[in-house]
């Protein structure tokens, strides 16, 4: 497999948030998603966010990837403060820098597999060159969907379907993958398999991945696990092992 | 994107279908009024140059005989030569004339040969035909006899005649009138010093001039024409932007994922307006290929069902065709436009939520409400206005506000309506209608827009029906004056005694009045006199009748007395002096019951007035009086050929705009079709539930057929009430200035039909979206694909 340094990493640091805050509704109605989040995303490791629902994990996930905009707080991806950006620039930013993969729905339907891999590029209306083209059929070796590329969404099986997803996200070299859920709709075997690939990708093609989960068995994957809850970080481990994991999550709700 | 939006076209093209046919119904229909257009001011100018082709001047504002025989003499006494053109209205048919020269005789003999001398006539062929005369036979013509001589072709010509004689008989005939003379080898002056009110012209000059009268009147119909084809668009409009924002409400999670992906919103909403495009074009294309064969076909099966329709071969100019087909590309893009736009508010968040997608809607926020209600005040104002002040204006601006503040507030309108309306069915239709009213206005904004498409339709078309009616009405009313009796006969002396009896023998007379008069002379002329019966119940007015001191002449007699004020009376040894006045109670004319007695009291029966049922063909009934009144020698004059011929023509009005409203009625039909189908799309989920907890296929399908009544009745009814009220309005503003007696009448029965019809129409177009959602099965929208 190919090393593929990632283009615009500086000092180790894929994604970094300060002081993020994020506040929904107004006067009683008010929810407070994120408190001040303070945190360092290192480059081509895997990291996991766990944390029970109502924690704040998906809000964080879509302000570190430019989904959603913050209260308050900074953000920066790949050296790019991203609260600074128009909506046109930062749509820009995800699709050139971002990877994405979702729990479903993740193709769009009336493309084969073949064009949504391509999807980036083709919004970018950027020609292909070699190193995309190589890094194209590695990913798709990798990932074991070359027979299945000019089928569409709906004649794929949901894990094929999740396949094609992170090959897009990858086939990109984007500065970091989000991946929401990623085996949430799946059986075992298939989310064994996802998992897996994530993992490689980050190891073999130095990719960093950060994976929103509620499943133990998944953020075991992981290099790093961050646990939130009301809105902060309450836990930072490394390499956890599942009993581990369960601790910190049963640790309290606050 | 251009991969993405090709593959959309691909993929979701049957769902554009309404849209589709909306556009290329209204581009049809406009590729087929060119080709009317052309195709009429083809076959009507066809012949309208043969007959001055030969001419080098033509002379016209002639009009009166006596002028035309000054141009003919002077033209000869020049050395040149001058036939008219026009025709005398006799009873055996109508007469031109044939020149004697070849270079102006423009007519083509067929058989037999022209007349040479005074007394020879030839005959059209088709005058021949229906006439049933030959080369031979003896024609009498305001008392002069003539001998066919032989069967001549017409043609083409406008001015063509039954019957063509040499110019020195038909200038004796007094009815003779003439269009314009042909002179060929002579001068403009000598006409001139002829006749100095007449017009010369080159030939050609005149035949450009006739033509262009010719094409100023199909192009006013052809406007005409155009006004419906607007409509029908307008309601295109409002369908392609109703289907454009369902289909994009459905591919939210797409245009989310997109968002996600990195397509800007400029990207998107590029690509959506493509799209639109692509289907404007697709649809132009389709709409002038149907349109080319509609007219085709429909000028080639006029022309061959009817012999002497004028309409040349079936061309569309292309001028036609490529306003045609921008028409229909700016409509889609246009109406497009605003669902495009709403497609830029997607945020990519949307993405991350499984599609919900089930349609759900908000009601009118309030600002709506409230331009809602301004409009509709405003409008309701303009349209008083107008019913006061007769103003057509106040009418127009009030209609079109009120109107559309309708519209706008048709999310708060139509859901209650259709809500009562659910409650009704569910007696008889159980849970069934509940579900079906729930699905049809759990979207208050797509239930509107759906509605409002058909909404147009229907209210055109019940203002119209309406209008007709009234209108229908006061000119029955008006005719009741003007022709207060059926038809009347006449004796030159006294009638006969069979008389009354052969009259009621005849089917469709219900009844015959005698008249009893006396013998007498009017300045001179020797005529029978009536008096008015007793019994004047057989008249439908008798505001007109002569009183004391008065006397009411036929027409024939007022022209030969030079329409007198005042006639002396000689009869039964008195001479009185009667004013004298025009009357509509038959030939024979009339006095007072007092003044008859004050003359004579021994009275014979003189003349008869007959009344026929209401609902007889006119044509037959009149043709049996004729022949009756021939057979007893009586003069009959009657008024219900007239009176059938108006009735006719309004029927015939009625049904042609009716019918041309129906298109607009069938697009927002095809609106309603698709948007049920759409909707099944989004509820697959809930109906395999449904089917899944124990809802059965038919039931399934009687919820859409349900829906789809609900939605067009609504549509329906409320049309209805808003088109009665703009049809009374409109009667009171247009024919109140004309005539008093505008009152509304309401044609109930076909009012009634329009709902049916709709209703009907409605189930049909429930009939394809209903298979689709009954087959899914019962598991499959159960898991998240």
């Amino acid at each position: 497999m190919t090393q593929t340094a990632t283009s615009s990493v500086l000092s180790g640091t894929a994604a970094r948030a300060r002081d993020l805050t994020k506040t929904y509704g107004r006067g009683s109605t008010e929810v407070h998603a994120l408190r001040g989040v303070d945190l360092d995303l290192p480059a081509g490791r895997f990291t996991a966010i766990m944390g029970p629902s109502g924690s704040g994990k998906s809000t964080l996930m879509h302000c570190l990837a430019g989904l959603d905009t913050p209260t308050g707080g900074e953000i920066t991806v790949g050296g790019q403060h991203l609260q600074t950006l128009s909506d046109t620039a930062l749509t820009r930013f995800r699709r050139d820098h971002i990877g994405f993969v979702f729990q479903a729905f993740n193709l769009l339907p009336m493309l084969t597999a073949r064009q949504n891999i391509w999807l980036p590029l083709d919004l970018a209306r950027s020609r292909a060159d070699d190193a995309t083209r190589r890094r194209f059929d590695d990913v798709v070796d990798v990932l074991g969907i070359r027979e299945r590329l000019d089928h569409r969404p709906s004649e794929l099986s949901g894990g094929q379907q999740q396949r094609v997803a992170i090959a897009r996200a990858l086939v990109t070299t984007p500065d970091i993958v989000f991946a929401d859920e990623p085996t949430g709709n799946l059986d075992s075997e298939s989310s064994r398999e996802v998992l897996d690939f994530l993992r490689r990708s980050c190891r073999e093609f130095g990719q960093t991945v950060v994976m929103v989960t509620h499943e133990i068995d998944a953020a075991s994957y992981a290099d790093d696990v961050l646990v939130l809850a009301d809105g902060r970080i309450r836990a930072r481990l490394e390499r956890p092992t599942p009993e581990a994991l369960v601790d910190a999550l049963r640790g309290g709700r606050a | 994107m251009r991969t993405v939006t090709l593959a959309s076209l691909r993929l979701y093209k049957r769902r554009y279908v309404a849209a589709f046919l909306a556009v290329a119904i209204g581009v049809a229909f406009i590729v087929t009024i060119g080709a009317l257009n052309a195709s009429a001011k083809d076959g009507l100018t066809t012949g309208v140059g043969t007959p001055y082709r030969g001419a080098d001047l033509v002379a016209a504002d002639v009009y009166e005989p006596e002028r035309a025989a000054a141009i003919v003499d002077a033209v000869d006494a020049d050395g040149g030569i001058a036939s008219p053109m026009g025709y005398a209205m006799e009873d055996a048919g109508t007469v031109g004339v044939v020149s004697d020269d070849d270079t102006l005789r423009w007519q083509v003999l067929s058989d037999g040969a022209w007349p040479r001398a005074p007394g020879e006539i030839v005959v059209d062929r088709q005058a021949a035909k229906s006439n049933d005369a030959a080369i031979g036979d003896d024609i009498e013509i305001s008392g002069m006899t003539f001998q066919v001589v032989g069967i001549v072709e017409s043609g083409e010509a406008s001015m063509r005649a039954d019957y063509y004689a040499l110019w020195e008989d038909v200038s004796q005939l007094g009815s003779f009138w003439t269009d314009a003379v042909l002179v060929t080898g002579s001068s403009e002056s000598t006409i001139l010093d002829a006749a100095p009110d007449a017009r010369v012209l080159t030939a050609d000059a005149y035949i450009d001039e006739r033509q262009q009268e010719i094409f100023q009147g199909t192009d006013v119909l052809t406007f005409l024409l155009l006004i419906f084809v607007t409509i029908a668009l307008t309601v295109a409009a409002i369908v392609i932007a109703n289907t454009f924002s369902i289909l994009f409400a459905q591919r939210t999670s797409d245009i989310a994922m997109l968002r996600c992906v990195g397509a800007t919103q400029a990207q998107v909403r590029r690509s959506v307006r493509v799209e639109s495009l692509a289907i404007g074009i697709v649809s132009a294309v389709a709409g002038i290929i149907g349109g080319l064969a509609l007219s085709f076909g429909a000028i080639s099966a006029v022309r061959t069902a009817f012999d002497n329709v004028p309409l040349g071969d079936p061309t569309v100019p292309l001028p036609w065709l490529l306003a045609g087909f921008v028409v229909g590309v700016l409509v889609t893009v246009v109406a497009a436009w605003f669902p495009t736009r709403a497609t830029t508010r997607v945020s990519p968040l949307a993405a991350l939520r499984p599609a919900d997608g089930s349609g759900l809607g908000s009601a009118a926020g309030r600002v709506r409400l409230a331009s809602g209600i301004g409009l509709l005040l405003a409008g309701t104002a303009l349209l008083v206005l107008a019913v006061a002040s007769q103003s057509i204006v106040a009418m127009l601006g009030g209609g079109v506000l009120s109107f559309v503040s309708i519209l706008v507030l048709g999310p708060s309108i139509v859901p209650p309506m259709i809500r009562a309306a659910g409650a009704l069915a569910r007696p008889i239709a159980g849970a069934t209608a509940r579900i079906a009213t729930d699905n049809a206005i759990r979207n208050p904004k797509r239930t509107a827009t759906t509605t409002s498409a058909l909404l147009v339709g229907v209210t055109l078309t019940s203002a119209v029906v309406v209008g007709m009616a009234s209108t229908s009405n006061a000119i029955a009313e008006e005719n009741r004056v003007s022709y207060p009796v059926d038809a009347a006969v006449g004796a030159d002396t006294e009638l006969p005694a069979d008389t009354v009896d052969r009259l009621l023998a005849v089917p469709d007379v219900e009844e015959v009045t005698t008249l009893a008069g006396t013998m007498g002379s009017i300045d001179g002329i020797t005529t029978p006199v009536a008096s008015t019966p007793r019994d004047t119940s057989i008249l439908h007015d008798t505001e007109r009748l002569p009183v004391d001191g008065e006397i009411l002449l036929g027409d024939d007699i007022a022209r030969e007395l030079d329409f007198p004020d005042t006639v002396t009376l000689d009869a039964g040894n008195r001479q009185l002096t009667l004013d004298a006045r025009i009357g509509d109670y038959g030939h024979t004319p009339l006095v007072s019951i007092d003044t008859m007695r004050s003359i004579t009291g021994s009275t014979v029966p003189v003349a008869a007035w007959i009344g026929t049922s209401a609902g007889a063909d006119p044509s037959e009934v009149a043709g049996d009086l004729t022949a009756v009144a021939s057979g007893l020698d009586l003069q009959l004059s009657q008024s219900i050929e007239q009176r059938g011929y108006i009735e006719q023509q309004m029927t015939i009005m009625t049904a042609v705009v009716v019918g041309l409203l129906g298109i607009a009625v069938l697009i927002a039909l095809v609106g309603i079709g698709s948007t049920l189908g759409l909707s099944v799309l989004e509820r697959r989920r809930e109906n395999a539930l449904l089917r899944a907890l124990g809802v059965t296929r038919r039931q399934l399908r009687a919820t859409l057929t349900i829906e789809a009544i609900l939605l067009a009745g609504a549509a329906a009814v409320l049309g209805v009430a808003i088109g009665t009220l703009f049809g009374w309005i409109g009667v009171e503003v247009l024919i109140g200035q004309l005539t008093d007696a505008a009152s509304l009448s309401v044609p109930v029965g076909q009012l009634l039909a329009i709902v049916a019809i709709a209703g009907v129409a409605g189930v049909l177009a429930s009939v394809l979206p209903s298979r689709r959602a009954a087959k899914v099965a019962p598991a499959a929208g159960l898991t998240i694909e």
